[in-house]
């Protein structure tokens, strides 16, 4: 080959490569800034992969698409109206009636009615939709055994009296049904489910009811919501256009906020202090306790921690505040009990319930049991699924632990993978676990991972239960009475973080974040934000 | 020619079956399901039986490899247990720009590499030599979670030059394009000057010289020419780790390339995105030592491939 041609070769090289180039770009073009529509730019720290209601835990995406029957306002703590305008209870609270609203239609301008919630709930519990949320409308009737596939899905306890009413019947009274129909029970259009499967919910084909559409959809990049005209509350609706970004890595993200990228962020723990210092980004600033409780199990199967004393030793060893304040640094409040603030149930430190920090106590439980000084203790194991915050948390509980009991304590962090199984078989003396309320009763913490029935049999050997605890929790279930309720479910605390010992409460995270001062956020304790309820001054 | 290209596409079928069966059978056998999720309330045992059944997990590992083989044969990758999405649409989207990014990364790589290691060896052990290598020493050294933040404090948060991250306009592209071609091109840098040292110390060189060629030409015609041959050697798996390899900095500018859906698919134990990135990444590695050995006889007429 001679030179010219080795030259023309590399020019044509070069020119593939450059539009190779300009045509990816291209394809994976920004949304131009549009000056037109009321526009917010949100983060997301993760692809919302499934969006059917039905088929995942509500995110972001799916909350502000479609509408449940009722809403919680946490800040008034109030149950108020979305998909049923009213509802009433049946005396003995097994049969709950919704009026559902009139004149509202869907996307495509289909009426909705009363079948449309139906189908939503049997989708739920449908075990070809496998939903991991299927549990949580356990309580109404037939639910679990349609689950199980022992009997049909029409079965199921939620019926269609007219176009507007729709019955539930439950298998017991709950006292926290209502609150819970905040985030679990969006009516579906059967139609558009059934015709594209689960490409139903791709912009092209999605139908929703909600204060927003999906206007455009591009897994792990960008996820587009354009206002509904069609939602019934779509004239309070100020945000018209939201571009929710999604940014793995929080540096990104916070570094995003920074250069007028994103209009509010979660700030990484690495610069909570900086953002604090700062005096434009102190003043966006914003705190508040998450409704998530983090903690340890005990594994009571086995020596030492079968024995109650070393239980409650270990846990005298632990100084939350410390831990919080020198350790995590996140805002996390300590905390001796499990269910968070802000929840009915929340046990308040002046009831005097848990363990507190008292080393000296601590040992002298340690020497009953049988190991003075932590002598003769055998070497315990406590496991984490390993990320750097949960590492640093197990670090510092590890040394607590040897300063104030003398014992040998290892740990074994374990990818978040593999970690499931692994502690679902009792694999570690201790091991670490979190649970976020998806509504605002205690009752989703105590009856969803410490009642003895949604245990394995294999979880039963090994964490703690007790049949006088799941009496306390089926008891309040049936209470209306919010103060009887509260009762109740501080003297199941006291069993779980106290007498019994089951598991070590250690702190509520906090949501940590900065808004752009011309956002106003609502700022509301569950997981999903209410987009529909913010607005944009500017 | 045209029999070696084709024998060694052909070679390809070995190569992707023996690590189809390698990453299939080190996947299942490593603890964890894909439904499972960590913290969260497991799914009840039906559930899970129904999934497993439905997505034949129940079936023994031989006969789980054979129909993916076959659903491969027809090219169907099968769908992410996670997002019920089909892997195909995932590579499809994701395949281009971490293609388009680690091509970007290269040229980077090549354009600083190349000069600057025949620089050094032209001026061995002077200034430009120690500062080139300096250089190749610290990009080698410092790795991308360093240096991505660095860059985008730099350019973006106070210059304000660049977008801090994301895919889609030249501009994004720019930070990480440099980001991951700086650490190639220290070894590009490294690898030319050692190799140039050695040609222009050959005797054609001198030959070259003493018939009176001007010195630019000697570089560029006689000894660069001769000298990047070793250069190429590494250009295969230097664009195939670049591309596979990109991981760090798709994370750290938000771009959507395979990175974070192999990433994603690992810890979510969802086989099908971990064999369909497996496999097109090996696919990559063996195109790309194809192309570099195709480069060889191009830069080198003494080399004969058949």
């Amino acid at each position: 080959m001679n030179t010219k041609r080795k030259v023309l070769m590399l020019s044509i090289a070069a020119v593939l490569i450059i539009a190779g180039a300009s045509q990816a770009f291209a394809a994976g073009r920004s949304e131009p800034v549009a000056a037109g529509p009321v526009t917010m730019n949100y983060h997301l720290p993760g692809d919302p992969t499934i969006i059917d209601p039905s088929a995942n835990w509500i995110g972001e995406v799916a909350a502000n698409l479609f509408t449940p029957l009722v809403g919680y306002d946490a800040n008034a703590n109030e149950i108020y109206p979305r998909g049923a305008t009213s509802w009433s209870v049946s005396d003995d609270g097994i049969v709950w009636t919704f009026d559902i609203r009139r004149n509202w239609l869907w996307s495509d301008g289909t009426p909705l009615t009363a079948a449309d919630y139906v189908y939503g709930f049997q989708a739920v519990v449908d075990p070809e939709t496998a939903s991991p949320t299927a549990f949580r409308l356990s309580i109404i009737e037939n639910a679990a055994a349609v689950t199980n596939g022992n009997v049909p899905v029409d079965q199921l306890g939620v019926t269609a009296l007219d176009d507007y009413t729709l019955q539930i019947t439950l298998e017991a009274p709950a006292s926290w049904f209502l609150v819970s129909m905040s985030s679990i029970g969006y009516a579906l259009p059967r139609w558009v489910r059934e015709e594209h499967g689960t490409a139903w919910t791709t912009p092209q084909n999605i139908v929703v009811n909600g204060p927003y559409t999906l206007a455009s959809a591009r897994p792990n990049d960008l996820y587009v919501l354009e206002k509904n005209p069609n939602y019934y509350g779509a004239g309070n609706v100020q945000i018209e256009r939201i571009n929710l970004y999604i940014v793995a890595q929080q540096s990104t993200a916070m570094a995003m906020y920074e250069n007028g990228e994103l209009d509010t962020v979660v700030v990484p723990i690495e610069d909570l202090d900086r953002v604090q210092r700062d005096p434009v980004l102190s003043s966006e600033f914003t705190s508040f306790p998450r409704l998530i409780s983090q903690f340890y199990w005990f594994n009571v199967g086995r020596a030492p921690f079968d024995n109650v004393l070393v239980r409650r030793a270990f846990a005298a060893a632990v100084d939350k505040q410390t831990l919080v304040s020198r350790v995590t640094r996140g805002g996390e409040v300590a905390t001796d009990t499990i269910a968070p603030p802000g929840v009915v149930g929340y046990v308040d430190p002046s009831a005097g319930v848990g363990i507190p920090y008292d080393p000296a106590q601590a040992r002298a439980w340690l020497a009953e049991a049988g190991y003075p000084g932590g002598q003769g203790f055998p070497a315990v194991t406590i496991g984490f699924n390993f990320n750097e915050f949960n590492a640093s948390v197990a670090q510092a509980l590890q040394s607590m632990w040897q300063t104030n009991l003398g014992v040998e304590v290892t740990l074994s962090g374990v990818e978040g993978g593999a970690y499931g199984s692994l502690t679902s078989g009792g694999e570690f003396n201790m091991y670490r676990w979190g649970w976020g309320m998806a509504y605002p009763d205690a009752n989703y913490i105590h009856e969803g991972i410490f009642h003895s029935k949604v245990m394995s049999e294999t979880e039963r050997t090994h964490r703690w239960h007790s049949d006088e605890f799941d009496r306390l929790i089926d008891e309040a279930a049936g209470a209306n009475d919010q103060g009887l309720r509260e009762e109740l479910y501080l003297q199941a605390e006291r069993l779980l973080v106290q007498e019994g010992m089951g598991i070590i409460p250690l702190f509520f995270p906090a949501d940590n974040r900065v808004t752009k001062p011309y956002l106003n956020r609502i700022q509301g304790p569950l997981m999903t934000p209410e987009f529909w309820g913010w607005t944009i001054t500017q | 020619m045209l029999s070696f290209i084709v024998r060694r596409i052909l070679w390809l079928i070995p190569v992707i079956l023996i690590i189809s069966m390698i990453t299939f059978a080190l996947m299942l056998s490593v603890p964890g399901n894909p439904f499972e999720g960590t913290g969260e309330r497991p799914l009840p045992p039906e559930t899970v039986a129904r999934l497993r059944a439905h997505y034949g997990l129940d079936d023994s590992i031989p006969v789980q490899y054979l129909r993916y083989m076959q659903n491969l044969l027809r090219g169907d990758l099968g769908p992410s247990y996670a997002s019920r999405r089909s892997v195909n649409e995932m590579v499809a989207s994701g395949l281009p720009i971490s293609a388009t990014l680690g091509m970007l990364g290269l040229v980077v790589a090549l354009s600083i590499g190349i000069p600057l290691g025949v620089a050094s060896a032209l001026n061995q052990n002077r200034a430009i030599d120690y500062f080139a290598m300096f250089f190749a020493m610290a990009g080698v050294s410092v790795p991308a979670m360093t240096s991505a933040p660095l860059f985008i404090w730099i350019f973006s948060i106070n210059l304000g030059w660049l977008p801090v991250a994301r895919w889609g306009t030249w501009q994004q592209a720019v930070m990480p394009a440099i980001i991951l071609g700086i650490g190639p091109a220290a070894v590009l840098a490294r690898l030319t000057r050692a190799s140039m040292l050695q040609v222009i110390r050959e005797d054609y060189i001198r030959t070259a010289r003493a018939k009176g060629v001007p010195e630019r030409r000697i570089t560029v015609r006689h000894a660069l020419k001769n000298a990047l041959i070793p250069v190429i050697t590494v250009l295969g798996p230097l664009f195939a780790s670049m591309v596979t390899g990109a991981v760090v900095v798709e994370r750290i500018f938000a771009i959507p390339g395979m990175g974070g859906y192999f990433v994603g698919g690992v810890s979510s134990r969802d086989y099908p995105v971990i064999m369909g990135m497996v496999l097109v990444y090996t696919f990559f590695l063996v195109l790309s030592n194809l192309a570099v050995d195709l480069a060889y006889a191009w830069v080198d007429p003494r080399i004969r491939l058949e």
